[in-house]
């Protein structure tokens, strides 16, 4: 499964190349900000809640109908309530992206995260696969998009058993009229869990962020 | 009955023709025996042989080169006759008939040279060469006309029209040995000529005045260049909306209304369980309030000044095509495509 995934993504990203001549190329980076907030439940040792503010940012190349995407974020999470250690979030993912039709995009591609407390880092690698659709709100100037994603492989140097990972975001982004420039809000939620469910993560997180260049939906 | 008319008449074509080439062969015939009088000091002989070759009219008379061969002899003879005048009318018709030709040193002796030096240098004539078809299709396209002249002489060459307009002169001035003037086709007023018989002349003058005429019938067709088909507009399927339309106004409700339920929706589905963050509403509201101001917005259709500019592009695009045409069709207009068919050149008035 592990191998499989990016050998299907590339097909479909070499399948859905357009001729060079219809080929239009956009750049897009943005830098933002996000409330972010765990719960970690571990069988036997209960619930922590942890919160904090990530920031981060990404960028993504695209050349007719294939982009290819990359994020970075990192947060210092702490304790909402009790005792729980704080934790430093750390996370990127690389993604090839496929847009078939305007509305939709087939993202692929992995997707690293590492909490590093003082007891140690717990690492989870996730190849997600991931579908967006789009829509427009205000034609050119406003748009949403729904994406959901699950991993077709996971692995984390915690618990035993199948990894498995799920997750969905939702996005509002807000572009300037004649300007590259965009602003977007966000809601993320996505949840970990190892065999059995004696480890569960679940981070949900509210962020704005402000970029510039990209594809612009009709 | 049949056979035998059939026979009369096979027999009546193959003595009309084998009429015809006898004549042929007689006038050369003669040539050739009044070259060989000539060779035996049999003058009189001779100079009968190449006048009866001469004097033959028509396809039955001697071809341009036989011709040149028979005037030297008889220009020779008759000197040798001791008839100079006589000599030098017949080196005058050969000088006429191929103003390049050089009687051979080693045929004849140098007082048949000298004595048609003398009357190659005195006589003030051309010969033109003329294509038997030109075409002027194009800016570049010309009538090739080369001139060989017997002697170095004051010249004017023109094309004239049967319809009296002022003829076009090609050129005026001195031609020493050969000579190549060009026409494009136009009259004087600088237009393409329309069909009809035109004629070229070249006039040669001496220190007497004129001194012969050489004229080629030019037979002229004017053929009317096909124009260009006018680009055809831009499709409608090519163009893009200008403004929007009122469905979509509905659409960008039903959308936003869609995604902010997604966020409300998101935990459950993903988590399984409802605990999660309340300020997801807030995004959710957000997007539902975009919708709403997106459906409030295009309403009433709306102007969209991307696809009015491309549009736009595309329309100047078509203009220009349809200019350029239309000037290409102009051009092709003014400038008609023309067949000449040029005549055999002939001296119109030798004094």
């Amino acid at each position: 499964m592990t191998r499989g995934a990016p050998a299907i993504l590339l097909a479909c990203a070499v399948s859905a190349a357009p001729l060079p001549a219809q080929v239009t190329r956009h750049i897009a980076a943005g830098l933002g900000a996000a409330q972010t907030r765990l719960r970690s439940t571990a069988a036997g040792s209960g619930t922590e809640a942890l919160s904090g503010v990530a920031v981060g940012g990404g960028g993504q190349l695209s050349a007719g109908v294939v982009a290819l995407e990359a994020s970075y974020l990192q947060a210092r999470l702490v304790a909402d309530t009790g005792t729980a250690p704080a934790r430093n979030l750390v996370e990127g993912s690389v993604r090839l992206v496929v847009r078939p039709t305007r509305w939709l995009a087939l993202e692929g591609g992995p997707h690293i995260r590492a909490y590093a407390a003082p007891g140690g880092t717990e690492r989870w690698v996730l190849w997600e696969a991931r579908a967006r659709v789009e829509g427009a709100l205000v034609s050119r100037v406003a748009w949403t998009d729904l994406a959901l994603w699950r991993a077709l492989a996971a692995d984390a140097n915690i618990g035993q058993g199948t990894r498995t990972a799920q997750g969905g975001e939702v996005r509002l982004t807000v572009r300037l009229p004649q300007a590259p420039v965009w602003a977007r809000l966000s809601y993320r939620i996505d949840q970990a869990k190892t065999g059995g469910g004696e480890r569960v993560e679940t981070l949900e997180g509210i962020g704005v962020s402000l970029g510039v260049g990209g594809y612009v939906p009709r | 009955m049949t056979r035998r008319r059939a026979a009369v008449l096979a027999l009546l074509l193959f003595t009309a023709a084998a009429s015809r080439v006898a004549r042929a062969q007689s006038a050369a015939d003669a040539l050739a025996q009044g070259i060989r009088a000539y060779q035996n000091l049999e003058y009189d002989s001779a100079t009968t042989l190449l006048r009866g070759a001469l004097g033959r009219p028509g396809a039955a008379g001697l071809a341009d080169s036989d011709r040149v061969r028979a005037f030297v002899y008889l220009g020779a003879t008759e000197l040798f006759r001791e008839h100079r005048d006589t000599a030098r009318a017949a080196f005058r018709e050969l000088v006429l008939l191929d103003p390049r030709y050089r009687p051979s040193q080693l045929i004849f002796p140098p007082e048949v040279s000298s004595l048609f030096e003398e009357v190659r240098l005195g006589t003030k004539a051309v010969a033109a060469v003329v294509p038997a078809v030109t075409e002027i299709a194009g800016g570049g396209d010309r009538l090739v006309v080369r001139l060989y002249a017997t002697s170095y002489h004051e010249l004017a060459v023109l094309v004239a029209s049967g319809s009296g307009a002022p003829p076009r002169r090609l050129y005026t001035g001195a031609i020493g040995d050969s000579l190549e003037v060009l026409w494009d086709g136009r009259d004087s007023t600088g237009l393409p000529v329309y069909s009809g018989d035109y004629v070229l002349r070249a006039t040669s003058r001496g220190p007497a005045g004129v001194a012969t005429v050489v004229e080629v019938p030019l037979q002229i067709r004017r053929l009317e260049r096909d124009t260009l088909p006018l680009p055809p507009p831009p499709a409608d399927s090519l163009l893009r909306p200008e403004r929007t339309a009122g469905g979509q106004s509905l659409r960008s409700l039903l959308t936003g209304l869609a995604a902010a339920a997604a966020v409300v929706a998101l935990p459950p589905l993903v988590t399984g369980e409802a605990n999660a963050s309340n300020a997801r509403y807030g995004v959710a509201a957000a997007i539902g309030v975009s919708g709403l101001l997106g459906f409030r917005m295009q309403l009433r259709p709306r102007r969209i000044p991307e696809n009015i500019a491309a549009n736009q592009a595309l329309r100047l695009m078509w203009e220009r095509q349809t200019e350029a045409v239309h000037a290409e069709n102009v051009a092709r207009l003014r400038t008609p495509r023309l067949l000449i068919r040029a005549g055999p050149s002939r001296a119109v008035s030798t004094p």
